[in-house]
């Protein structure tokens, strides 16, 4: 299908959250492993707040719909269990890796039993960054989608993404620090209920165990920034992060100096993740 | 995001942003909107990202792509 080259619109706008993620590969690589025993060793708590807002308060008229409470508030993990973070061949910082998104459904369904990888529609999956490395620790951030099937077919709560990161001690082969979260953003959520759908805000939905401060104090020989990361693991699930977004301001200047057409994408949520 | 265009066409410090912003607001179709305007702001043609084939967010995947060939120069033309 060819557009007039008149019509061609020179510029993307997006009234959204959006930057172009780099993508390198670092030089040196490393293997990572955690030890395969089955004992718990971390404690990891789950929290669950109300939707606070939605656009039409779908949550509202379906109260009995939405039950907050975590299913499990406490789950021992064992090292074993985060051994799904864990990339197949030797990886360097700032590489990404895919994984096998059912295989975190078991950690997801310590917020509710419904918990699932597998999304009605969107962009399933689940990815995973070697964030940053020491002699004695690697530091894994990720990303996984999923939704919560609350009420058998009737409905759904879609979550914009959970992300977070996996602190593993190298020399003790264990994990030391757990976290996994929904973003805390205005919005976070999609609901379908009965038919009815709704866009929502949670401000609390996370898992979260052990020493998270302890990241702080290592001297990480190599490391890659937060929003790197995120961005990274945000490109490997939508390829028009590769697109060079332009802010308004520049935009307007731009079609008007090139005499070329605008073209403007709204959304309500976001467009680089599954809450809109 | 669209909710925050009413308090872009307030408050932006450039007059041009926030007259443009107050167009899209206007405009603006919940939940997912796509506009193609010409320069002078006047609007062209509305294509709605909701309407397009697939599920949601491959909606939007499958028209940026679509846009993106189009920006592709095509020297068979």
């Amino acid at each position: 299908m060819s557009i007039p080259t008149r019509i061609r619109p020179s510029l993307i706008l997006l009234i959204s959250s959006l930057s172009t993620p780099p993508v390198c590969l670092a030089e040196a690589s490393t293997t990572l492993t955690l030890s395969d025993d089955a004992e718990p060793t971390l404690r990891v708590e789950a929290h669950w707040e109300p939707i606070v807002e939605g656009r039409y308060d779908l949550h509202r008229r379906f109260p009995d719909a939405f039950n907050y409470a975590p299913a499990e508030a406490v789950r021992e993990y064992s090292s074993a269990d985060f051994r799904v973070f864990l990339p197949s061949t030797a990886v360097g910082v700032g590489d990404i890796w895919q994984l096998e998104a059912s295989h975190l459904q078991p950690m997801l369904r310590q917020f509710h039993t419904g918990a699932t990888t597998h999304l009605r529609r969107g962009n399933p999956g689940a990815f995973a960054c070697l964030s940053a490395l020491s002699e004695g620790y690697a530091e894994i951030t990720f990303r996984v989608h999923g939704e919560l099937e609350l009420v058998a077919e009737k409905v759904y709560l879609t979550l914009s993404q959970f992300t977070g990161h996996v602190l593993i001690d190298r020399k003790e082969q264990r994990v030391v620090s757990f976290s996994l979260e929904v973003p805390d953003r205005n919005t976070n959520a999609d609901i379908n209920a009965y038919g009815f759908a709704d866009i929502v805000y949670i401000p609390r939905m996370d898992l979260g165990g052990g020493d998270a401060s302890l990241r702080d104090t290592i001297e990480w020989s190599e490391a890659i920034s937060e929003s790197e990361a995120t961005e990274r693991l945000a490109g490997s699930f939508y390829r028009f992060k590769d697109i060079d977004w332009t802010e308004l301001e520049d935009a307007i200047a731009r079609a008007q100096s090139e005499d070329k057409p605008i073209h403007v994408l709204l959304l309500f949520g976001n467009l680089d993740d599954e809450s809109c | 995001m669209a909710k925050n265009l009413d308090s872009l066409a307030k408050t932006a410090s450039s007059s041009n942003v926030r007259e443009w912003a107050a167009r899209f607001r206007d405009d603006y179709t919940y939940p997912v909107d796509s506009i193609l305007y010409q320069p002078d702001g006047k609007k062209l043609v509305n294509l709605p990202a909701n309407e397009l084939k697939g599920g949601r967010k491959t909606r939007v995947e499958t028209y940026l792509e679509f846009l993106r060939s189009a920006e592709t120069p095509r020297s068979a033309e």
